[in-house]
């Protein structure tokens, strides 16, 4: 009687040892099955952000590109010569202003004495001035 | 128990597998993918060059290149179903269209299957990209993506910003001087490629960015540029010269504004133009400045207290205190002649017995010091130093020569960097044209500190000599057509004779200059115009010619430049 409890209990025990190991073991599988999902899911989420990132650096480029390329057209339309080519293309000229045409400031923001266009100006103002 | 093990060994061996591809794709995710490995340089963005405004004078583009393949041209445009295929017709009209080519000719080449991968066109446009790229307009166009180096006013001052050719290498001008800091720094991309050649980013390895040139910002202005190379070409066609130079500088500060030189090229077809239009004749060439070296001479005298303005000469050339003294051009004929009519009147004599008295030693001392024998420094290639032989190797004749600037060479700026010291009171600054360099990160790399090269007079000195070169641009001068309506012009002209070396000068041949400064008591310019006749023509003397040029240039600069008028009197005479 005493023998066969004592085998039974061995024989308990051994069962209940095989168990917590197979918990242990499932544990674990479990947790590395968990770790690669996760590591599946993180990397397709950051393949994701970086083909996006991948796109938006590409329309970066592209604008970036395009403003560069128009910069360069307008420039070449406002150059001198192409101003004046325009021109010329419609019948006009365009020239340096006589001296008549140009008021010359001081430091004190009034026209310098002495210069045509002033002489003019003030000629023309008692002109009116008369015919009033 | 058997079937205990067996499932904890598949187990084990699913955690194995699964640790190994983590660590894997963690520390070396590509070992299995070197078939779908690729490696690219990616070429920097050469730098700019922008004028003293800030307009841009230079810059790379991306463009695309646009080749034919004539076997893909029809099959892979990607029709909408219902749709009809498109005639190859139809698509080389289309690309024709885009591209503003012959339609005729696109059509040959369409039709040439042997000859794969044709050039079409290069171009930025992007509403012809859009076209081109559309896969359900056109196939069989490959398109490559390029840098275009543009120079955005065509010839405009090509000498100064030299070019590039085919391969990116510099071949001349600013391109070439300031290659280093233009040509910046190339990165590099080593990764993966998908099945479709899409390359895949979470698998970049390494990934270099490429660092863009320097900008390079001039003292150039371009409209004082442009007025200078339309005036010089103007009149070059209006006398006949075969080649000519003009060259603007601030006077207080040697910043070289403008500089022009003809025949000029293309920079986009640096490698067609010939050897004659390549040539920066400003720096690169040479010539027996004439009449325009007395003022030296004058200046010199006058800072040594040898001779004042006043002083007298004898105008005989069969003085036998001298030794063959030179053949007198001058304008006007007198017994006697002071020194300032001398310049005035550009007499030979007078300034080359002048010479001969000053001295050689001390002529060839000033000269040195006015900047001649040496190279001036500025920021281009190929500077030419010229011929100023030592004193000691001078003959008899050079004694006389030198000072009325036979026997000695000198390249265009250094005769206006040696005027320029005359101008700014006799401190002679040194002649620039680069004002800054800035990284493409916008750090200041280089900034031009004005410089001090010499002082080879005194301001007296100057001042003195600016009041004899006055009446130059007068009446009773030899430049009367230089003169200026409201301002007052301090120059000289020069009609040197062109030298054949040993064979002594060409008959008939000049190299006529016009050097001076406005306004003449304080002077906010210094420009030299020359004009080179390589044929005999009725106006090849500087007063007739180059200082037309030079009163046409000059009148437009001071407006651009809003120098007041220092005679204003003269102004209010002129009728509207």
């Amino acid at each position: 009687m005493g023998k066969r409890i004592k085998k039974n209990r061995r024989r308990n025990k051994q069962m209940s040892v095989s168990a917590k190991r197979t918990l242990n073991m499932g544990g674990i599988i479990a947790i590395l099955f968990v770790m690669v999902i996760f590591n599946m899911l993180a990397k397709t989420r950051a393949e994701t952000i970086q083909k996006e990132i991948g796109e938006k650096t590409r329309t970066l480029e592209r604008l970036e590109e395009e403003r560069i390329r128009e910069d360069s057209r307008w420039e070449r339309m406002k150059s001198p010569e192409s101003v004046n080519a325009a021109l010329l293309s419609h019948g006009l000229k365009m020239n340096t202003p006589i001296d008549a045409q140009i008021v010359r400031m001081g430091g004190n923001r009034l026209p310098l004495k002495g210069q045509l266009s002033v002489k003019r100006a003030m000629a023309a103002k008692s002109r009116n001035m008369v015919r009033r | 128990m058997t079937r205990f093990r067996l499932q904890a060994a598949l187990l084990v061996l699913f955690a194995l597998y699964s640790g190994q591809r983590l660590v894997r794709s963690h520390i070396d995710p590509d070992v299995d993918d070197i078939d779908y490995a690729f490696e690219r340089e990616l070429k920097a963005r050469r730098g700019s060059i922008y004028d003293a405004a800030g307009y841009p004078l230079v810059k790379s583009v991306p463009i695309w290149e646009y080749r034919l393949d004539p076997v893909a041209l029809t099959n892979r445009v990607v029709r909408r179903r219902g749709e009809p295929p498109r005639p190859p017709s139809a698509i080389v009209k289309t690309i024709s269209n885009a591209l503003g080519l012959d339609f005729k000719e696109t059509l040959a080449k369409a039709a040439n299957y042997k000859n794969r991968f044709q050039f079409l066109a290069r171009s930025s446009d992007s509403d012809a990209h859009r076209t081109i790229a559309d896969s359900r307009l056109v196939s069989g166009v490959a398109i490559l993506d390029k840098q275009e180096r543009q120079y955005l006013h065509g010839t405009l001052m090509s000498h100064v910003l030299g070019s590039i050719n085919s391969e990116d290498e510099a071949s001349s001008g600013l391109e070439l001087k300031y290659d280093k800091f233009l040509s910046g720094h190339s990165g590099r991309i080593q990764g993966m490629k998908d099945a479709h050649g899409r390359e895949l980013y979470d698998k970049r390895k390494i990934s270099i960015d490429p660092i863009a040139g320097a900008d390079i910002h001039l003292t150039l202005d371009h409209n004082i540029q442009y007025e200078a190379e339309k005036e010089l070409k103007a009149g070059i066609d209006e006398f006949g010269a075969g080649a000519g130079w003009a060259i603007v500088m601030d006077a207080k500060t040697g910043a070289v504004l403008a500089m022009a030189s003809y025949p000029a090229f293309d920079p986009l077809a640096f490698g067609s133009a010939s050897d004659r239009a390549k040539l920066n004749r400003c720096v690169g060439y040479t010539f027996e400045p004439g009449s325009v070296m007395k003022v030296i001479t004058a200046a010199s005298a006058f800072n040594e207290g040898f001779v004042r303005p006043g002083t007298t000469y004898d105008t005989r050339r069969d003085d036998p205190n001298y030794y063959r003294l030179p053949g007198d051009g001058s304008h006007k004929w007198e017994p006697r002649m002071t020194v300032a009519d001398a310049i005035v009147h550009s007499s030979n004599i007078v300034i080359g017995k002048l010479g001969c008295d000053f001295g050689q030693e001390r002529l060839y001392n000033y000269m040195r010091a006015f900047g001649f024998g040496a190279k001036t420094g500025i920021e281009l290639p190929g500077e030419e130093v010229g011929i100023l032989h030592h004193w000691k190797n001078w003959d008899k004749a050079t004694w006389s020569r030198a000072p009325i600037g036979q026997a000695v060479t000198v390249t265009p700026i250094q005769l206006v960097s040696a005027y320029q010291a005359i101008a700014n009171d006799g401190v002679r600054m040194r002649p620039h044209l680069v004002e800054k360099i800035v990284s493409s990160k916008g750090e200041i790399i280089y900034q031009y500190r004005p410089e001090v090269v010499s002082r080879p007079i005194s301001a007296t000195a100057a001042r003195a000599i600016r009041q004899v070169m006055k009446p130059v641009a007068s009446k009773a001068g030899t430049a009367r057509r230089a003169a200026i309506r409201g301002y007052s012009v301090a120059g000289k002209t020069g009609t040197a004779q062109k030298s054949m070396g040993r064979r002594g000068y060409a008959p008939g041949l000049y190299c006529a200059s016009f050097c001076g400064m406005v306004p003449a008591d304080d002077p906010a310019i210094v420009m030299l115009v020359s004009l080179d006749f390589d044929a005999v023509r009725p106006f090849h003397q500087g007063g007739n010619s180059s200082a037309v040029i030079f009163r046409r240039l000059a009148t437009e600069i001071l407006k651009y430049l809003m120098v007041p008028a220092d005679r204003p009197d003269e102004l209010l005479d002129e009728e509207v």
